[in-house]
């Protein structure tokens, strides 16, 4: 558990650019395009030299690129050198976890205002040779390098919660659908059309109970924000958003090894520190940003984040929770399943659709008084989990 | 005296009806009504291995106290790679087990037998026969070859049934034969020639001497079958009751199962014999010739069978059977970046995880696989080693349409299992694989399922061996 209370950190800028298959966009081209789009959203303009140090959020950079990476995948496109730079690397959980330690650093008192860029390439080659393909949570010996995937490990977690609580794909579509309508007011979506119930319900069987449509597409993509102590915020900008802190929680990586498949301890045990830390209830939070890389994911993750009972989610679906106006609206940046999931970008996207909402930039999807928000990320299945917690005002 | 102290029977549950050939070619073998035929994840190493496990299990008898695998075939993966030395490793013998391969002629099952009732080595011998014969398609060979094992453990005073006396008439008359380069049996069509030179003639004439050399008279009758119809031949010739003659009936479901044969026929003699009786076995190999032998019943031959593992056979399409056994290639798959099957990762994971030992945490209980040095549950760090319980329930699952495997098929359903014994509760006590052997639309939660030694994939051409649940199979 954390010791400290809330963190006294700023974001005073956040940009991103749209997610999709960039074929024609070069890893180097997305993170200068999601750089130059925070240093734009600064309201009274930044001096680039006052960023003392960064932090760069990517994932499969050696795996996909065959290259080393290091921070010197930033100092190089955004000619940063000398400056410190550290590469983080946390598997779904990297773009959150860069923002969670570049705080730690202001917090510290070790810098004032740094810089965090979430950034992934996943298209350069086929999308199933990518996420998609990656397995590891089986027994090698039998298994490895096929076979177990993420739609498969995700999808046991449906299975049994369906035989648990009597949930059933329908609230998987629910989901998707929700999820689209969101993405098509999104600039930054992907996917920006609508899609029907029966589409989603209709949709090709990948690993049932997860079909194409439960399923977040494999994208590239960047995103950036700059942080500050929160006492020099308004030195840069007239909305600053604030930073408290977030949970971080693990839990076996191999899925027989785990001690339930109805729910996520490590979320239940990211949420508590994150909601301890930011001293707030489920009661506060206006708006949440989830980890819906499969749409069973989410509805699993409304029980663990605790705003609604375990077992209860899809009650909580049929009577409007997450949608725009119920309760707690989730997604409304589209999620990962329609806006996209460059790995090492979501987090730090997900930070980006709080700083629209809080400053009323939001347009059709705008929460009214967006006040408190969570980010959620799980990275493996379940196996590291990090919720942030952002708000409009200091703590 | 050495003698015969357990043995038993595996047959793949697939079978290629002589009817469902026939809408694909013309013809039928005499009296084979079906063909076994091995799954897509199965060859003579996972059979031979499952007949083995429950041989071994019968009387509790350790693979750990073999002394010797002595593994008979005509179509072992490789020409040059042990079976019988991956089949030790599934198994966990000892590093000091001495692993034979016989082969080159479907006799080889019944002289490996011989061979380890000859030898008398004061450790357990695993003598296996297996053979997943293949004709040409097209040929009516095709439909007359099988696939089956058969696994005996022979023991210093193995009291099932002892050595009487061995007849071997090697012969290098040759009608059917397999080349390096060839993938099928090549069989040489001279039926009225193969009649006076081959099968017929030379079981008949096997059988005169056995029985002169055996003084005259046997009860049981254990030969090789190559299809229903040669033995009545053969039988009347020699004056011979054909009730005494085991296994017509498997031949007519399963065929002629080659180097597992006169070991099934043999296993189904010594399954109802009277301590006393005596069996004449007797085997036959194309190119090699034939050997008999006399059994001689002892106390323990009806107590020392173990259960016969056959599955409720299920029939299967031409196309269906041309998949499983490579005459349909499958798509091949990119290779991997660094392969298990001959690499570092193999040979540090076999005790474990090819060999199957699970650790129960002292301080607390729980069931950790595969090796970890902390407790799931308790973060403990002393042990004790176990054999892992190989049965479990079936706690969630999935069908894995997208599916990239070969050469299964989707959808493929995969389950995580609480093992028998282990505690419902915490971390531990489960194992998550693929399912094989099952209907993806009867998988439900609560099952009862049991794993099983399969092909686990091919990497830079060598195969990967693993497990895979199956539902809980009857004894029949």
């Amino acid at each position: 558990m954390a010791q400290k209370k809330a963190l006294s950190v700023a974001i005073v800028g956040a940009g991103m650019i749209r997610f999709g298959e960039l074929f024609d966009q070069s890893y180097d081209d997305m993170m200068v395009a999601a750089y130059r789009a925070c240093l734009k959203s600064v309201d009274k303009g930044i001096d680039e030299n006052d960023l003392q140090a960064a932090w760069l959020g990517t994932c499969n950079g050696s795996m996909i690129r065959h290259e080393i990476v290091t921070g010197g995948m930033l100092a190089e496109p955004l000619r940063f050198f000398p400056r410190p730079i550290t590469r983080v690397e946390n598997a779904c959980c990297t773009g959150s976890d860069a923002i969670r330690n570049a705080a730690f650093s202001i917090e510290a008192g070790v810098y004032d205002t740094v810089l965090v860029i979430g950034c992934e390439k996943m298209r350069d080659i086929p999308s199933r040779d990518s996420l998609i393909q990656q397995t590891g949570v089986m027994f090698h010996q039998w298994w490895a390098p096929r076979g177990a995937t993420a739609p498969n490990r995700f999808g046991q977690f449906a299975t049994a919660h369906f035989h648990a609580f009597g949930t059933s794909r329908k609230h998987m579509a629910m989901i998707a659908v929700k999820n689209h309508k969101f993405g098509s007011m999104n600039h930054y979506a992907y996917f920006r059309k609508e899609i029907t119930l029966e589409e989603a319900l209709n949709s090709p069987m990948v690993s049932w109970p997860v079909s194409l449509m439960d399923c977040c597409p494999t994208t590239d993509g960047a995103a950036a924000v700059i942080l500050t102590r929160a006492d020099r915020a308004h030195e840069y900008s007239n909305h600053p958003i604030y930073y408290y802190g977030g949970g971080l929680a693990t839990d076996p990586l191999i899925t027989p090894w785990k001690s339930s498949f109805i729910g996520h301890p490590a979320t239940v045990a990211a949420a508590k520190e994150a909601y301890q830390m930011a001293g707030i209830t489920t009661k506060d939070i206006s708006l949440a940003e989830v980890h819906d890389c499969f749409t069973c994911n989410e509805m699993i993750t409304y029980e663990d984040l605790g705003f609604c009972e375990k077992g209860k989610a899809g009650t909580w679906i049929e009577e409007g929770g997450p949608f725009l106006g119920g309760q707690l609206p989730v997604n409304t940046s589209g999620g990962l399943k329609a806006k996209g999931h460059p790995v090492g970008a979501t987090g730090v996207a997900q930070a980006v659709e709080l700083w629209e909402q809080f400053r009323g930039e939001a347009g059709e999807r705008q929460v009214k008084d967006a006040n408190i928000g969570i980010t959620h990320n799980m990275g493996g299945i379940g196996t590291i989990v990090l919720v942030n917690v952002y708000g409009n005002e200091p703590r | 005296m050495p003698g015969i102290e357990s043995y038993s029977v595996y047959v793949p549950r697939y079978r290629l009806s002589a009817e469902e050939v026939s809408k694909v070619w013309r013809g039928t073998a005499t009296g084979i009504k079906s063909r076994s035929v091995t799954g897509c994840d199965e060859d003579v190493i996972t059979m031979a291995t499952e007949a083995a496990l429950a041989t071994l299990s019968k009387d509790g008898l350790d693979a750990g106290q073999l002394g010797a695998i002595f593994m008979a075939t005509t179509s072992s993966p490789y020409f040059v790679k042990s079976a019988a030395a991956v089949v030790a490793d599934l198994l966990g013998a000892p590093k000091d087990c001495w692993t034979v391969d016989f082969g080159s002629g479907t006799q080889a099952g019944l002289s490996a037998l011989v061979m380890a009732l000859s030898l008398g080595l004061d450790r357990p011998v695993l003598v296996l026969g297996a053979d997943a014969l293949r004709g040409q398609p097209g040929d009516p060979a095709e439909f007359s070859f099988g696939a089956a094992a058969a696994a005996y453990v022979v023991t210093a005073d193995g009291s099932a049934g002892q050595l009487g006396s061995v007849l071997p008439q090697y012969s290098s008359y040759t009608s059917i034969w397999r080349t390096p380069e060839q993938p099928f049996l090549a069989r040489y069509d001279d039926q009225r020639f193969d009649r006076h030179a081959g099968y017929a003639a030379q079981t008949e004439r096997a059988l005169r001497h056995a029985l002169e050399l055996a003084g005259g008279k046997v009860d049981k009758l254990a030969i090789h079958l190559a299809d229903a119809q040669q033995p009545s031949g053969i039988l009347r010739a020699l004056k011979l009751d054909p009730t005494h003659v085991t296994g017509v009936d498997l031949v007519r479901s399963c065929g002629d199962t080659g180097s597992a044969n006169t070991l099934i026929n043999l296993a189904l003699a010594l399954d109802g014999a009277q301590p006393g009786q005596r069996i004449l076995a007797q085997s036959y190999g194309s190119g090699a010739g034939t050997i008999s032998c006399v059994i001689n019943v002892g106390e323990g031959a009806a107590r020392r069978r173990a259960p016969t593992v056959l599955a409720e056979p299920v029939e299967i399409s031409y196309d269906t059977y041309a998949k499983f056994v490579g005459i349909l290639p499958i798509k091949g798959l990119p290779e991997p970046a660094s392969p298990y099957v001959a690499a570092p990762g193999w040979e540090r994971a076999k005790h474990h995880e090819i060999a199957l030992h699970a650790q129960i945490c002292k301080k607390c209980g729980c069931l950790n696989f595969p090796f970890r040095y902390y407790c799931l549950d308790c973060r403990g760090e002393t042990f004790d080693e176990v054999p892992l319980p190989r049965k479990g329930t079936i706690l969630t699952y999935n069908l894995q349409y997208v599916v990239s495997v070969a050469p299964e098929e989707a959808p493929v359903p995969i389950a995580n299992v609480l093992l028998d014994g282990a505690k419902s509760e915490g971390y531990g006590g489960k194992v998550a694989a693929m399912m094989t052997d099952c209907d993806p639309e009867n998988v439900k939660i609560g099952m009862r399922v049991e794993l099983v030694p399969r092909r686990s994939g091919v990497e830079v051409g060598l195969v990967k061996y693993g497990y895979k649940w199956r539902p809980t199979v009857e004894d029949k």
